[in-house]
């Protein structure tokens, strides 16, 4: 089994989200389920988390010798992150296989995590 | 009252009511609207208040419960839902896609099946009176804890408990008996609530005057929806609250407790009295005997009463006879034996009590009142010490200590001669 980190990605993702009708919301639901249910007959699921609108992030960039904080992500960009998943699969075939069951207006990144031995809490 | 406590008081039941219709959820409901409270109270005083607080209230809601369920699918968590006719869903959809006002979304006020749900016959009395005023009202979780005496943190266990408990139940408006028997329910928690605050059984408040107040804004507001044939189960209870609630001021004078004969009638709230007459009368004469009606007569009896001493006895005696058949209750005895030593005399009233088995301390003082009255004041101290033993509430204990004085007195002095209070 490998470990996937997936994120998930979509243009003005949160404005979206709060616009949509509920026929589209109950489809990412939908999406959701089919997904977890997939990744957990394939391997594991070892969790996931919707992120909160990236105005209330927080940066923290190298700065001489300290650091400055500033707000907002890393970097500005159209797409904004919304969510990750980090599940065991066997192969990276399978992890692009469910995760293409994920909402379809996703931009999806599928990284495989380096695998150096560190025990699970 | 700032504006936003005045949109707490008046629109938090129907928003929550409308959240529970769309998203059929207890817990998202409530700390949707609970945190659009909490965001409304930190932006408003900054940005002024918007022009229409709660259609403002109900979108910032609308959002954090989705921003939720968004989290809660990518987590791949899922929670049991209410059984919501499909009718009802979309009616509250359209109030919350307008970004309108709430306001009836058809025949049926929304706050109805709120109310009747925390009636919901799988909760114990106390967990559903405790959040009936949580979800109908928004009574704060620390307000509740004081009036049924129990701290936050027990208060908010037990809200949650009761919160699961109706995952799953159905949010409608029951029909025919069903719907009567619902708002019987009703009723009944609410009177639970009201006399919670009215009677504490221990501390050092008489009467916590605020949180009876919102067990009858509860009654108000079921009045307000509950269909019209549902008046003759509401109105007797209204009545006999306001006719309790309307002796709050001249209940206590100085943190002590004063008892009925001795309150001054000049601070009785005399609109509160007169808005239950006016509820009683057209009672009174065709209405079916009900507990709530008969203490309402008695209680009205009292009211009308200019002064103690022009009190109607033989009347509240008939009506403690009447409702001691309804009920069977040995607490309802002991107020009719109060009655009757009045009309008949002591002797006659101590009569009433013989072999009667009450947990608490009200049985042994009436008994010691009605002993010292009969000058058997050896009795009297004994029923004061057995009162007093079992008392918890502070105002109460001195009123008895107080009493048991001048019995002693009397005794030490040999001047028995009929002890009034």
């Amino acid at each position: 089994m490998t470990r996937f980190l997936i994120l998930l990605a979509e243009p003005d993702h949160f404005a979206r989200w709060d616009d949509a009708d509920d026929a589209t919301r109950e489809q990412a639901f939908a999406d959701y389920r089919a997904f977890t249910a997939a990744v957990r007959e394939r391997g594991r699921f070892r969790g996931g988390e919707a992120l909160v609108h990236p105005r209330d992030a927080r940066t923290l960039r190298p700065d001489g010798a300290g650091r400055q904080v500033t707000e907002g992500p890393y970097a500005e960009t159209v797409e904004q992150l919304g969510g990750f998943y980090l599940v065991e699969l066997p192969d990276l075939a399978t992890a692009i296989e469910v995760a293409s069951l994920l909402p379809r207006d996703y931009t999806i990144e599928v990284r495989e995590c380096l695998d150096v031995g560190v025990p699970d809490e | 009252m700032t504006p936003l406590e005045i949109a707490l008081r008046d629109h938090w039941g129907r928003l929550l009511a409308l959240l529970l219709a769309q998203f059929r959820r207890l817990d998202l409901a409530e700390d949707a609207l609970a945190d659009a409270f909490e965001a409304a109270a930190r932006t408003w005083p900054d940005d002024g208040v918007p022009a229409n607080p709660p259609a403002w209230l109900l979108t910032a809601a609308r959002r954090r419960a989705l921003n939720r369920l968004r989290a809660e699918a990518v987590a791949a968590r899922s929670m049991p839902l209410l059984a919501v006719e499909a009718d009802v869903v979309d009616g509250a959809r359209r109030v919350l896609a307008d970004g309108a006002g709430p306001g009836e979304s058809g025949v049926v006020d929304e706050r109805l099946r709120l109310i009747l749900l925390c009636a919901h016959p799988s909760l114990a009395p106390e967990a559903a009176a405790a959040l009936t005023l949580r979800l109908v009202l928004g009574v704060p979780t620390t307000d509740i804890a004081r009036l049924f005496l129990v701290s936050p943190a027990t208060m908010a266990a037990r809200l949650t408990r009761a919160r699961k408990r109706l995952a799953g139940a159905r949010f409608e408006v029951p029909t025919g008996e069903a719907l009567r028997a619902r708002i019987s329910a009703v009723a009944d928690i609410a009177y639970l609530a009201f006399t919670a605050a009215y009677a504490p059984g221990s501390g050092s408040d008489v009467v916590r005057a605020a949180e009876a107040g919102e067990a009858i804004r509860l009654v108000r507001v079921l009045r307000e929806v509950a269909p019209e044939a549902s008046y003759d189960v509401i109105d007797p209870l209204l009545a006999l609250m306001l006719l309790q609630h309307a002796r709050r001021d001249a209940r206590v004078d100085g943190g002590r407790l004063v008892m009925l004969p001795d309150q001054d009638r000049g601070r009785w709230h005399v609109t509160e009295i007169a808005e239950a007459l006016r509820l009683l009368t057209p009672l009174a004469r065709s209405a079916a005997s009900t507990p709530y009606l008969l203490q309402a007569l008695i209680a009205a009896e009292h009211a009308i009463a200019p002064r103690a001493e022009e009190t109607d006895w033989s009347r509240i005696a008939d009506w403690y006879e009447e409702l001691e058949a309804i009920t069977g209750s040995p607490v309802v005895r002991i107020n009719r034996a109060v009655a009757v030593a009045e009309v008949l005399g002591p002797a006659a009233g101590l009569e009433l009590l013989k072999g009667l088995e009450v947990p608490g301390h009200r049985l042994a003082a009436v008994r010691a009142e009605l002993l010292a009255r009969t000058d058997r004041l050896e009795e009297a101290l004994a029923a004061y010490d057995a009162a007093l033993a079992t008392c918890g509430n502070q105002a109460e204990r001195d009123h008895l200590i107080g009493r048991r004085a001048v019995v002693h007195d009397a005794k030490s002095s040999g001047t028995g001669s009929r002890m009034r209070p």
